[in-house]
């Protein structure tokens, strides 16, 4: 499932296996920095995605601990911004199959939120 | 066609600026350290003045441009370098141009970073050095400040320029002069060929989204083209604006930074 290939490159830092799990067009929004003041993000893309990730998690902008998937769309964790946990979830609100549990199904729209 | 004043043009960004203005027609009067029209150390109050002096000898009827581009990275090179270059080397110089930009109407731009953007500059630094501005008591403070956190040094200065620009805008308008500022982002130099591993990787991790693909390294006729236009008349209604020249490394990273 996508979910598990989307934690697998989130826990491995890996920008571009991290951006492959998206579709060409996609988004995703992470509306837990707010919590530690700074910027929340909105990425449009999968190659913004790629390349904000690849900040991120060269300069300790972003690291997911203890990830708990929950099921195909969701996945609980520790979200770490510079050194500051906040607890969140993100949450697959579409993908290219519709139930995001086949083979080769890319995400389309994901959310980040404060658990 | 006009007269373009520009520091540290002898390489890099400057250089690539000086040779297309020169390509449009304009006279372009390159000041640096070395290999300068007018040879001077613009970290020096005593080498401000000499530059100045010289510049207002020889054009006493005014310029049309003042473009301070002259400045250094952190990293290798002492603290007070970079404050003294980076910040009162383009604020003092800008200052004791205004007359000769007043008598025709001219414009100054200054060279900041897109790294102000980024969070690595000391908002006490830009704080000392845009509100209290007096240079030998900052440069005592940081005498003892280990070189190798130059590069938030750099960003500080760079932050505190570009917020000096905002602040003077509006009167330097008022008076018929247009100040504005360019932020580049990382620019491919004869450094960035032999950098260390670890460097590339964190040069690499900022990307430049319009080189999608490729080294994320803007080149400097791209930066070049940018500060030629908005130091021309033809950028007549554009004051008081920090231009990121980045390809979009700003947008990538602080897309909600609308204003």
């Amino acid at each position: 499932m996508v979910i598990n290939d989307f934690v697998a490159a989130m826990q491995a830092k890996d920008h571009r296996a991290l951006a492959a799990c998206f579709a060409e067009e996609c988004r995703l929004v992470d509306y837990c920095p707010s919590q530690v003041k700074r910027p929340n993000a909105f990425l449009y893309g999968r190659n913004a995605i790629e390349m904000f990730y690849h900040n991120k998690f060269m300069f300790g902008g972003f690291t997911m601990h203890d990830p708990r998937v929950v099921n195909e769309r969701t996945v609980n964790f520790y979200a770490d911004y510079h050194g500051t946990l906040i607890h969140a979830l993100a949450q697959i609100e579409n993908c290219t199959d519709g139930t995001c549990d086949r083979d080769g199904s890319l995400i389309q729209e994901l959310v980040v939120r404060p658990a | 066609m006009g007269i373009y004043v520009i520091t540290g043009a002898s390489s890099g960004i400057g250089a690539k600026t000086a040779e297309v203005l020169r390509e449009r027609g304009h006279e372009v009067v390159n000041i640096d350290l070395n290999g300068g029209d007018i040879t001077a150390n613009l970290a020096t109050k005593e080498g401000r003045a000499s530059a100045l002096a010289a510049l207002h000898k020889r054009y006493p009827d005014g310029i049309d441009a003042m473009i301070c581009n002259a400045g250094v990275s952190g990293g290798k090179v002492p603290i007070s370098l970079i404050i003294s270059l980076n910040y009162f080397g383009a604020t003092e110089m800008a200052r004791g141009v205004f007359d000769l930009l007043e008598k025709r109407g001219g414009s100054c731009t200054v060279t900041s970073s897109n790294s102000i953007a980024q969070g690595a500059a000391r908002m006490d630094v830009a704080g000392m050095l845009n509100n209290q501005a007096d240079e030998d008591r900052i440069l005592a403070l940081v005498k003892d400040v280990d070189p190798a956190v130059g590069h938030v040094y750099y960003a500080s200065t760079k932050y505190a320029l570009a917020r000096w620009v905002r602040r003077m805008s509006p009167e330097w308008g008022s008076r018929g002069v247009r100040l504005n500022a360019v932020a580049p982002g990382n620019v491919r130099t004869a450094m960035t060929a032999n950098m260390l591993p670890e460097q590339r990787a964190a040069m690499e991790a900022i990307p430049v989204p319009t080189h999608f693909g490729e080294e994320p390294l803007m080149e400097p006729i791209e930066v070049a083209n940018a500060i030629a236009f908005i130091a021309s008349p033809e950028a007549c209604g554009i004051n008081g604006v920090v231009l990121f020249v980045d390809g979009g490394t700003d947008a990538l990273l602080n897309s909600e930074k609308v204003y």
